[in-house]
Parts: structure tokens; C-alpha cells; sequence
């Protein structure tokens, strides 16, 4: 089984630009602050996290998918990757960053998923993007979905106000409740004594 | 997440197995009807592949092979941003 594997694994390939280019872009990521780790950057791709040191370790190549998945959630440029001397981050498109932030080198910092608003603004572009490209008979399922997803937000927010209502008379109850017991004390307490001395 | 998420997209517009398939079907038939190259049957014979290579791809039998799509970016000058398109990426086709 041993001598098996032996065959099986080889000699180190070796990288191709491709590779060797997104070996850097990875190193670059972590280095900037984008990725904590290389297994980050494949989980956030959806790839397993060994892949990259396996590219390392092994010689083995980047898949296509991998690549697109790579530019696509990192909003990398690229060209990066198959011509000399090209920028790994795109270059800030002013007409499309009103409002999102950018770093001090003027790029873009992109963290789909984790929630930050370049994310969130990525997902939006990434949908209408999505949306204009989709044939026209997937148009009407694609509106019928966002009227539906609008509505629930609506109902979501009128529970919302309806609960805070329905609390805040709770509270008034509950402060109407509490002074009528200790009216009530207050009365017992004076019949008590009105027994006691009798 | 993200890459699942955009493989069922993928699988729902286009029947090429991929997005970089697909934009390596569109590039092709951009360059012939810019005549950069003449046919389907030239770009087959420069990449060592047999006529049927086109229809695999157009059909989801198979992706573009990773040597061909990066030698093809070269050899015609093209913009890599065409096959990996992102939401700010130029959607040329020609490197500018």
C-alpha cells in the first residue's frame, strides 16, 4: 500500500507561471491583511484548505474554478496572472465606489461573507450582475422572488414594531400592577391595625 | 459559500460547465467574426485538439483545459477580466 502510494504521488512538478503568479497572490493576501491564512483563502473558496501547500508541497496545479473563485471573492485584476507587471488588486472604478471605503493604496478591500459592507455592496453588484445576465423567462421568477423577499422584510419589521408596542405596555401594565398591590398592602396593613386595637 | 452558491447559478444559465467555459465560447466566436482567426477548425489545430473540442466545451462535456485558455489569452492578446468576470471587471474582449 505504502510502495503504492509512493508511485502514486511522484516527483514535485514543476509550477507553471499561473501557479507560481497565484502563489504569490496568496502570499500577497495573507500578507495585506485580506486572508489570515492560506487555508482561509481555500475555505473561503470553497476548496480544500490543504490545497494551496499542496501547490507548494506537490507541484500541483490551480484549476480553473479555483482561480475564478479566487478573483471573484478577493475582487482581484486578473490580468495579474497571465501578463508580467500587472497590479494582483484592482484599480478603484470611481464611478462604482460612492460610499465603499478604500485603503491607503486606493484599493478596494472586498470580504464576501463576513458580513462588511464592501462585501455586502460586492453581493449586490454580484446580483445584478447575475440578474442581467439571466435569460429574460428567468426575469419574472427573479422579480417574484425579490417582491416576496421585500415582503417578508415588511411583515419581519411591522412584528418588529408590533412587539416593541405590546412591551412597552407591558411595562405600563406592570408599573399600574405594582401600584395597585401596594394600595392594597396599604389598606390590609390599615385594617390590621384597625383589628389590633380593637 | 460564494463558489457554490455561483456553481448553481452557473448551472442554471449556460450550458457550458463553467463561466470561464462560456466566456472561452464567446471569446472564440468574437474572433472569428472579427477575423482575427478564420474558423473554429484553426483555433483546434493551433491548441492540438480534434473538431469535436468546441462542441464538448459548448455542451458541458468537458471545461477548457487550463493550458489552452491561458496559451489562448496570449497568443491573441486578450483581457483576462473577459473569463473571470467580476462586477468591476471591463467586459472587452481585446486587451486595452
Amino acid at each position: 500500500m505504502a510502495e503504492k502510494n509512493k508511485t502514486k504521488k511522484g516527483p514535485k512538478r514543476e509550477l507553471n507561471a499561473v501557479d507560481r503568479r497565484y502563489l504569490k497572490a496568496a502570499d500577497i493576501l495573507v500578507e495585506t491583511g485580506r486572508s489570515k491564512s492560506h487555508s482561509e483563502i481555500c475555505i473561503s473558496i470553497g476548496i480544500d484548505r490543504s490545497i494551496i501547500s499542496k501547490m507548494k508541497s506537490e507541484g500541483r496545479s490551480v484549476t480553473m474554478q479555483q482561480l475564478e473563485a479566487t478573483i471573484t471573492t478577493y475582487g482581484l485584476n486578473s490580468e495579474y496572472f497571465f501578463y508580467d507587471a500587472k497590479s494582483l488588486f484592482e484599480q478603484a472604478d470611481k464611478s462604482k465606489s460612492s460610499g465603499v471605503a478604500t485603503n491607503g493604496d486606493n484599493n478596494k478591500v472586498f470580504n464576501v461573507g463576513q458580513g462588511n459592507i464592501e462585501g455586502n455592496i460586492l453581493y449586490e453588484q454580484i446580483a445584478d450582475q447575475i440578474i442581467n445576465e439571466a435569460p429574460p423567462e428567468l426575469h419574472n421568477k427573479i422579480n417574484t422572488l425579490v417582491l416576496e423577499t421585500g415582503k417578508i422584510k415588511k411583515i419581519a419589521s411591522d412584528y418588529k414594531e408590533e412587539v416593541s408596542v405590546l412591551k412597552t405596555e407591558k411595562r405600563e401594565v406592570e408599573a399600574r400592577l405594582q401600584k395597585t398591590n401596594e394600595e392594597l398592602h396599604a389598606v390590609k396593613d390599615e385594617l390590621l391595625n384597625v383589628f389590633r386595637n380593637k | 459559500m460564494y463558489s457554490e452558491i455561483n456553481k448553481t447559478m452557473e448551472a442554471s444559465l449556460f450550458p457550458e460547465k463553467n463561466i470561464i467555459s462560456h466566456q472561452f465560447i464567446k471569446a472564440a466566436k468574437q474572433l472569428i467574426a472579427d477575423k482575427v482567426v478564420l474558423d473554429q477548425k484553426e483555433l483546434c489545430t493551433r491548441y492540438n485538439y480534434d473538431k469535436s473540442f468546441f462542441n464538448k466545451i459548448a455542451k458541458g462535456e468537458q471545461s477548457v483545459p487550463y493550458d489552452v485558455l491561458y496559451q489562448f489569452v496570449l497568443d491573441y492578446n486578450l483581457n483576462p477580466s473577459y473569463f473571470f468576470p467580476t462586477p468591476k471587471s471591463s467586459e472587452s474582449l481585446y486587451l486595452k
